[in-house]
């Protein structure tokens, strides 16, 4: 039982600020259990509560109990619940530690229902109870605080890339090759998962190469750099707005055309495809992952890339708000076909991928790590069945559960960002092969 | 004047079609957002797309490896619309035409079969009793007393009164309870195909947008 002044919260928010598409999806689910298997918690633990239909049918209960004259009259008849029978607890755990937003379910589902959303809207009403896990809050308030999900101060980030500066003058062998900062006019704003200047600071440099060998007009903000939005992943619409505001306010104050979104799947699924709804405003400028511009590149022969620096095996997982949510879904072939020597497909791939099941925030979710990792098992089948020694993942996120289920599954693969391997066949414009040899940076 | 089952169906169907008119209305004035972000793709191509390729038996995961369940699914359900056909189809003709028994019989007995085994799986499968409730069963079990009612129908020749009166429970309840998917389904699949279609991930040709619109 729980106390009667969440009741009247969730009582509100379901008088109140229920969306249309909500009402129209959870009247529509038959309960066919189709989706049971599109789910790759399900998969790993074969458990009824993994079953997509069963983990909305918290949500879609409560709405049975009071928008359906059935469910008001005979509850137990449509299986209705009342708030009073909720345990916050289980609707917690099942919205939050057992679901990563992936959206494999609601590409299959029978009737056609994005659960991905239904999870979502269910929360935004733990969001309003404040029981949202206490890591995922405090990296949405660590953002909205500091302007960063990891509270890099300015001088930090300034010093890290006057130093990443002076590596890629020794890589290029260039000295007025350069990482611009908070450029007025630039073409484009790339931006960051904070991840990168704090421990993967190579990715950073691979991408600065890629601008410099298409002799791209690019720049980085110093303040307002961080792509990411966990507050998509908490449900909490009002920070996002906050979040994403800052990325929109320096794209249009330095003047940019394009806003670059760094391989980071939720990134770029916020700023592209939710942040103009979040803000109630069209962007004068376009929302492009970098994979878009480094096809552009590669198509223009801006860019020209050798694949043999690529040699052993390929294979590319899609990361879901990238992929299935984002419909960034070919660029990243046609740029490995072209950077590696043996690309192979893992199957199923593009909208049908398995979620490497550290989406939806999982992973700053410490609470529910040792389930993150079990669910990842549909992920690791899929990389052992290519024989693949590098996984290309579009998505940081991605590589970091990734390189845990590297670890704990031994799987021996290294887990790379696409622009990390494009960077390592660049053909310099000096015409020398790039001179790095050594992958930058993750190694399971 | 019409027979009194005849009238009592029509008064139950007028009743159907009023609650779902109703819940449609209200389901329209709740918020609704709308999207602001340029589209990848054409929304009505994901609209078609759901209607058309996502229907096949390998148009989704989920079907091709359900495919039993799906395909009874659908036989269900098209012995159903077909028994909806032969409701209307009775307030015209006094008996059964010869061409439609056979054929009939044969429809309405597939999606009999078909909505029997379906049940059998509900309350035989672990993982769906649980996702199930007294309104799965019953939904399924007053679907399939309308085409039994209707092939009794098609045997005898004609459409005696207790097939008005099964069609007034079927439509009484078919607004009140999981039934009313057979609006909402039609409703969530072109928002499905909208969106997905938008973001350029569902295409009618198999060719992805790389561009943005």
């Amino acid at each position: 039982m729980e106390a009667p002044a969440n009741h009247r919260l969730i009582l509100e928010h379901l008088k109140r600020k229920i969306p249309r598409r909500l009402a129209i999806l959870v009247n529509s689910c038959v309960h066919c259990g189709l989706c049971s298997d599109s789910c790759h918690y399900y998969l790993a633990e074969n458990k009824s509560r993994f079953i997509p239909a069963f983990r909305t049918d918290r949500l879609s209960s409560l709405f049975r109990r009071y928008h359906t004259w059935l469910g008001r009259l005979i509850p137990f008849w449509t299986g209705a619940r009342g708030v009073e029978e909720l345990s916050l607890k289980e609707f917690t755990d099942a919205v939050f530690g057992e679901c990563t937003m992936c959206g494999r379910c609601s590409i299959n589902c029978s009737v056609g229902l994005d659960i991905g959303f239904l999870i979502r809207e269910a929360r935004k009403i733990l969001v309003e109870l404040n029981q949202v896990p206490r890591s995922l809050q405090s990296t949405v308030d660590k953002a909205v605080t500091t302007g960063n999900n990891m509270a890099i101060k300015e001088e930090e980030l300034t010093g890290t890339i006057q130093w990443l500066e002076e590596e890629l003058q020794q890589e290029v062998g260039d000295p007025r090759a350069k990482i611009p900062l908070n450029k007025a006019g630039a073409r484009v704003l790339y931006t960051l998962n904070p991840r990168e200047p704090k421990f993967f600071p190579l990715s950073i440099i691979a991408i600065a190469k890629i601008f410099y060998a298409a002799g791209e007009n690019w720049t980085l903000s110093s303040t307002n750099f961080d792509a990411t939005n966990y507050a998509y992943y908490s449900g909490d619409d009002q920070a996002a707005r906050i979040i994403a505001r800052r990325l929109v306010d320096e794209a249009e104050k330095l003047g940019v055309n394009i806003l670059a979104v760094t391989e980071c799947g939720h990134a770029y699924r916020s700023i592209r495809w939710e942040s103009p709804n979040w803000l109630g405003k069209r962007f004068g400028f376009k929302v492009k992952s970098i994979l878009e511009l480094i096809a552009d590149y590669l198509s223009e022969g801006r860019i020209r890339v050798d694949p043999s620096a690529n040699s052993a095996p390929v294979t590319l997982h899609d990361p879901c708000n990238l992929v299935r949510y984002g419909g960034v879904v070919e660029v990243q072939r046609h740029i490995l076909r072209q950077a590696v020597s043996n690309f192979v497909e893992m199957h199923p791939n593009r909208e049908n991928n398995y979620c490497c099941g550290g989406g939806g925030g999982l992973l700053s979710m410490s609470e529910y790590a040792e389930l993150r990792l079990k669910a990842g098992k549909a992920k690791v089948e899929q990389i052992r069945q290519t024989g693949a020694k590098v996984v290309a993942a579009p998505c940081h996120n991605c590589i970091d559960q990734l390189m845990e289920l590297n670890k704990k599954y031994k799987l021996g693969i290294e887990a790379r960002t696409i622009g990390e391997i494009v960077a390592d066949a660049l053909i310099l414009p000096s015409g020398r092969v790039n001179p790095s040899t050594d992958s930058p940076s993750k190694k399971g | 004047m019409l027979p009194f089952s005849q009238a009592l169906s029509l008064g139950a169907l007028l009743f159907c079609f009023i609650a779902l008119l109703y819940m449609l209305l209200q389901v329209r004035h709740l918020p609704h957002q709308r999207n602001l972000a340029p589209p990848r793709g054409r929304g009505w191509e994901g609209v078609v797309y759901a209607y058309t390729k996502a229907l096949l038996p390998w148009g989704k995961e989920s079907s091709t490896r359900h495919l039993v369940s799906y395909l009874a699914g659908v036989v269900f359900h098209l012995s159903t619309f077909f028994a909806l056909f032969l409701f209307f189809f009775s307030f015209w003709l006094k008996s059964v035409p010869t061409s439609l028994k056979a054929g009939g019989s044969l429809a309405l007995w597939a999606g009999l079969l078909c909505g029997f085994g379906l049940l059998l799986k509900r309350i035989f499968t672990p993982y769906l009793r649980s996702l199930s409730y007294p309104d799965d069963y019953f939904s399924n079990a007053i679907v399939e007393a309308f085409l039994l009612v209707c092939w009794l129908s098609l045997r005898e020749g004609e459409f005696p009164p207790y097939f008005y009166f099964i069609a007034v429970i079927f439509f009484l309840y078919l607004p009140l309870g999981k039934l009313r998917h057979a609006l909402f389904c039609l409703y969530a699949r072109a928002v499905w195909g909208g969106f997905f279609g938008r973001r350029g991930v569902l295409s009618l040709w198999g060719v992805k947008r790389t561009e943005e619109r």
